[in-house]
């Protein structure tokens, strides 16, 4: 029925190997006439010569068929895995072409496994964040998505409102049927039930966005307080390496660098304090613009000297404050009592950058201050834009429905809310219709006067 | 045309209709307004619009269906209040658009005046005969057979064989064929609709024992009586004095004391069932063919048989029964919520644990019925069929259930028939002109697992479909077609014109402070204070102006929605699209459309199992074509 389509699934140049894809109905004549294989038993591993259209022998590869429905793409596949000689490759696939095949679009076979219905849109964009992810722990969550954790989630949320409006509509249409009376207080609870998992949705959409991108991550603080040593340190404790940013100025330092899973953008600034030099002064500029844009400060102290003034200024600049460790640097040395100029509510670390100690512990702060900080914080599934858009109108229009079912409206005002919450909500995974409201209805009643 | 019947191929009727129930009475009348000569056929003169269960019109969603036949010029609404015996208007304590009227009717008096007002019309020719096949030519339906060995001509055929059709009636183990108590079965028909390539399945519905009065105890039970102030279905505000009731005045027909209006409204009564009658249809639920197997057709779920609530509610120790009375010159009483098809000494004995029937006694046992239906998915939206031309459906046939939803389908298919045999394109009804056209858009679209009642919920914009706006709603409609007179259309329309005029003006005028009359109405404050004129507007417009005020933010939202909804609705899908062919859909989607139909987009949409992705993919392929 639909076209064959045939693409390289690994990256294009030399290899040791490379593996050919192949979805659609003649992956199964591929079998027999280029790989000799007539009856080949799914999903089992064959050695086998591959022979193009005009019976030459292009290379020795590695088969495997997988029939209809038990595929990826729910079609019959075949994956081929040859040498990973890009001339070798190119002939083979120019051979399935000339047998039948196409090459495929872009993501077209995920694309079919959509379409044959193999997975759903969640799922979907899930592989399309799983081989896009910019560190592990957004891997992560794009993997639980194709779990099903978010799709999963979602029609609990869905079937709670399905469930109330059951509940409203029971009372709308068959007002003359012995169902009981209206608890307006339990209908309120229910509702404030799947507003909380969707506000919580949202809010997980916020630090997900985190995941999407390079944390920036910046220290400040005065001269030789330590921030270079503690950059290092932080540098060194990354065993993946590391790339330097370009377009790095003289006035800062950065370097990416995956913490813990944690993608990180570590940047460190020029010092803090006001001077004459004019080279200088337009370093402290650039420090601004920086904390302007940061995720997360780190001011690094030298401990056994007074606060400076001026950092409490500086920290003004900071648009998410909560986002703010200290770490009181030197701890060898004898301490001065600073803590109470410190920021309110500001995460304090001690260490010695130049002992590498603490500096276990000022990553785990750093994971903490963004969200990832223990297991009871990590995320269960991944919330993009296009789900948090809908998330969102599914939020208003339940709070809506609690303040109307509050002021005791109209209840087919607060049905009508309750059904764009529902339609909203159907835009993620999957649309429901009014069928599926009466299947509870029916089910929770007794209806039939 | 009046006088004889005739059967020449050469001067063919306009419209057969075949059934006269609910479905065919209002498809005839429609097409005779239209202008159509029209034959009705029916297996028993003496059954014309027979109220085969409850004795009742309206109710929810119903009642505003009825008012909305009433708007389109039908029948339905004047035939209810003139056989109304108790009137109840539901839903009081919800908003307008929810409110419902109901009328339990004199069942007898409702047949009467109902074939009264056929054999009457100008346009029609009645006759009693069994249509047992179509007559075809070319693919075209052009006729139909009847057991007399005769048939009959018409450029449009109506199919309305409600429960009839290969029906089968079971009490217990007992089977006989019929579709209705003492009634005949349709054969033949099945088998020409098969021969056409129309899909046929089962439904199975019941219906509860009839009582005889004077063996019934109503001192035990709750009396329900009726509203003090009678809300009827017909627009007595919009119709001519003369249109109002023409029956009766034309043929002297009922007894002075009967006159319409009634001096007094009788009564029903509830009671409830026990324990005990539970017990025993467990006991016996290898008697009820529908646990045995037997019955093979779907039943609804809203309107379950007794055995099927006791089995399915298992925790809920009593369920509640209504008596109705079936009419003023009969003691015969009808018992809502108790239908079932166990064994006739079963249901004897259920009485007998009921507080207030022990000693009653039963006239007619309760049964079920098994009949055919075509999905109504093999229907355009005119309810024609898309497998054999001129030939229409409606009513039970295509999976409906209820008189309301009977008498709906009998009037659009009523309308396009007779367009039909004239070469006039289809007048449609749209989901967002009331519940007329969602009825229709559902059918076809969606068709149906279990026999089609409506609710308010399957009304997206309802909202607007507050009972009392039916004849504003279909203006459009009434502009473009005969169905009212001149006479009524002008009055409707001044109707129109004064409650526009007035929501202008409310919003426009100030009269307190800074309020605006509008923003008094909204906060419902000295609403009666200002406008001496405004408190002496007829009730019915008052209470229209008040409802779109109070709710106009949430009907400007229905409104903004059903624009987004018509945008889609405009662009067409040509006949003969090879749904199968567009590239992207999934497979499911393209099945379902492929065997649907649909002739627009937003139909597309609707089609249960196609997702908004699969319509973005729809519109990009007509987009290029």
């Amino acid at each position: 029925m639909s076209e064959t389509i045939v693409a390289l699934a690994t990256p294009a140049g030399d290899s040791a190997l490379a593996t050919i894809r192949i979805s659609g109905s003649l992956s199964e004549c591929f079998t027999k006439d280029a790989l000799s294989i007539p009856y080949p038993t799914p999903r089992h591993s064959y050695l086998a010569n591959y022979k193009s259209n005009d019976a030459e022998v292009i290379d020795q590869v590695i088969c495997c068929y997988y029939e209809q429905n038990k595929s990826f793409t729910n079609e019959k596949m075949l994956e081929i895995s040859c040498h990973g000689n890009p001339l070798i490759v190119q002939k083979i696939l120019s051979d399935l072409i000339c047998r039948g095949a196409r090459l495929a679009d872009p993501g077209e076979f995920t694309k079919r496994a959509y379409l044959n219905e193999k997975i759903d849109l969640v799922q979907a964009e899930a592989i399309a964040e799983m081989i896009s992810a910019k560190s592990l722990l957004a891997f992560k969550l794009a993997r639980k998505n194709l779990d099903g954790n978010l799709s999963s989630i979602i029609s609990r949320v869905q079937t709670g409102i399905l469930k109330v409006r059951a509940k409203l509509e029971a009372f709308v249409d068959f007002p003359e049927d012995d169902i009981g009376s209206e608890n307006y207080t339990v209908i309120i609870s229910l509702i404030n039930d799947c507003q909380l998992v969707t506000a919580s949705l949202i809010d997980s959409s916020d630090r997900k966005s985190i995941l999407d991108k390079n944390l920036r991550v910046i220290l400040v603080g005065a001269p030789n307080a330590g921030k270079s040593t503690l950059f290092n340190c932080l540098v060194g404790f990354d065993r993946s390496i590391v790339s330097d940013i370009p377009g790095t100025t003289r006035d800062y330092v950065s370097k990416s660098l995956v913490l813990d899973d944690l993608g990180i953008e570590l940047i460190d600034t020029a010092g803090l304090r006001e001077t004459s030099d004019q080279l200088e002064s337009l370093g402290v500029d650039n420090t601004v613009e920086l904390i302007e844009q940061a995720d997360m400060v780190i001011a690094v102290l030298d401990s056994s000297l007074p606060y400076p003034p001026e950092l409490n200024d500086l920290l003004s600049h900071f648009i998410t404050p909560e986002n703010f460790v200290i770490v009181e640097n030197k701890s060898d040395l004898k301490k001065h009592n600073n803590s109470e100029k410190y920021p309110n509510n500001a995460g304090v670390i001690t260490a010695s950058a130049k002992n590498k100690v603490g500096i276990k512990d000022l990553v785990k702060k750093i994971k903490e201050v963004v969200g990832f900080g223990n297991e009871n914080t990590e995320l269960e599934f991944s919330v993009n834009l296009r789900h948090k858009q809908s998330l969102k109108e599914v939020n208003a229009h339940l709070l809506n429905a609690i303040s109307l079912l509050k002021n005791h409206q109209d209840d087919l005002i607060i049905l009508s809310e309750l059904k764009q919450a529902s339609q909203s909500l159907g835009n993620i995974v999957k649309p429901t219709d009014n069928e599926e409201m009466l299947d509870h209805l029916f089910k929770n009643f007794c209806i039939g006067k | 045309m009046k006088g004889s019947i005739g059967e020449s191929k050469d001067f063919p009727y306009d419209v057969i209709v075949c059934g006269a129930g609910h479905a065919g009475c209002e498809a005839a009348l429609a097409s005779a307004r239209m202008g159509s000569k029209v034959l009705i056929l029916t297996g028993n003169l003496d059954t014309i619009a027979q109220m085969s269960c409850n004795p009742a019109i309206g109710g929810q969603a119903k009642g505003q269906i009825v008012r909305e036949i009433d708007a389109l010029g039908g029948e339905m609404g004047l035939n209810a209040d003139a056989a109304a015996i108790q009137y109840r208007l539901l839903n009081t304590s919800k908003g307008p658009a929810v409110q419902a009227p109901r009328a339990q009717c004199d069942k007898k008096a409702y047949q009467l005046r109902m074939k009264h007002i056929i054999e009457l019309s100008e346009n029609i020719s009645m006759f009693q005969a069994l249509v047992d096949g179509l007559v075809l030519e070319k693919g075209k339906c052009t006729g139909v057979k009847t057991t007399m060995g005769i048939c009959f001509y018409g450029k449009s055929t109506i199919v309305t064989t409600g429960t009839f059709l290969q029906a089968l009636m079971h009490i217990g183990n007992q089977k006989s064929e019929g579709g209705r108590l003492g009634d005949h079965v349709a054969k033949g028909l099945s088998g020409d609709f098969r021969r056409c390539g129309i899909e046929l399945s089962r439904f199975k519905t019941g219906t509860p024992p009839r009582l005889l009065g004077s063996s019934i105890d109503f001192s035990s039970m709750e009396e329900q009586k009726g509203d003090k102030q009678p809300t009827k279905f017909a627009f007595y505000d919009t119709r001519p004095d003369e249109e109002t009731f023409h029956v009766e005045r034309k043929a002297r027909w009922f007894h002075v004391e009967r006159k319409p209006f009634m001096p007094s409204q009788v009564s029903c009564f509830t009671t409830n069932t026990t324990n005990e009658v539970h017990e025993l249809i467990r006991k016996n639920l290898d008697q009820s063919p529908l646990y045995q197997g037997d019955i093979k057709g779907t039943g609804p779920r809203y309107c379950p048989s007794i055995e099927d609530k006791v089995v399915k509610f298992e925790n809920k120790d009593s369920h509640k029964l209504h008596l109705e009375p079936e009419g003023l010159d009969t003691d015969e009483w009808y018992i809502n919520g108790l239908s079932t098809s166990l064994p006739f000494e079963i249901q004897c004995k259920i009485l007998k644990e009921i507080p207030g029937l022990e000693n009653a006694k039963i006239i007619r046992p309760a049964y079920a019925v098994e009949y055919d239906y075509a999905q109504a998915t093999q229907l355009q939206n005119s309810l024609e069929s898309n497998k054999v031309e001129n030939l229409f459906f409606a009513g039970q046939i295509n999976g409906t259930s209820g008189y309301e939803e009977a008498a709906a389908q009998g009037l659009v298919a009523g309308i396009n028939a007779s367009n039909k045999s004239i070469g006039v394109p289809p007048i449609t009804f749209g989901r967002e002109e009331g519940y007329i056209g969602v009825l229709i858009d559902d059918l076809i679209t969606k068709g149906t697992t279990e026999p089609y009642r409506m609710f308010t919920s399957r009304a997206e914009y309802r909202l607007l479909f507050n009972h009392a706006s039916s004849e504003l709603r279909y203006l459009d409609t009434l502009r473009k077609t005969p169905l009212v007179s001149a006479k009524r259309l002008s009055m409707i329309e001044e109707k129109n014109a004064e409650i526009e005029k007035w929501i202008k003006k409310a919003k426009k005028e100030k009269v307190k402070n800074n309020d605006t009359f509008a923003d008094l109405i909204r906060k419902g404050r000295g609403v009666d204070q200002h406008f001496p004129e405004f408190n002496c507007l007829k009730a019915s417009v008052r209470e229209e102006i008040l409802y779109r005020i109070k709710y106009e933010g949430y009907l400007l939202r229905e409104f903004r929605n059903i624009e987004k909804m018509k945008d889609s609705e405009k662009i067409l899908i040509p006949d003969n699209f090879d749904f199968l062919a567009v590239k992207g859909l999934r497979k499911e989607s393209s099945e379902k459309l492929d065997h649907i139909k649909p002739q627009t987009v937003a139909q597309a949409s609707r089609v249960s199992g196609v997702n908004p992705a699969d319509i973005s993919v729809l519109m990009v392929f007509l987009g290029r074509k």
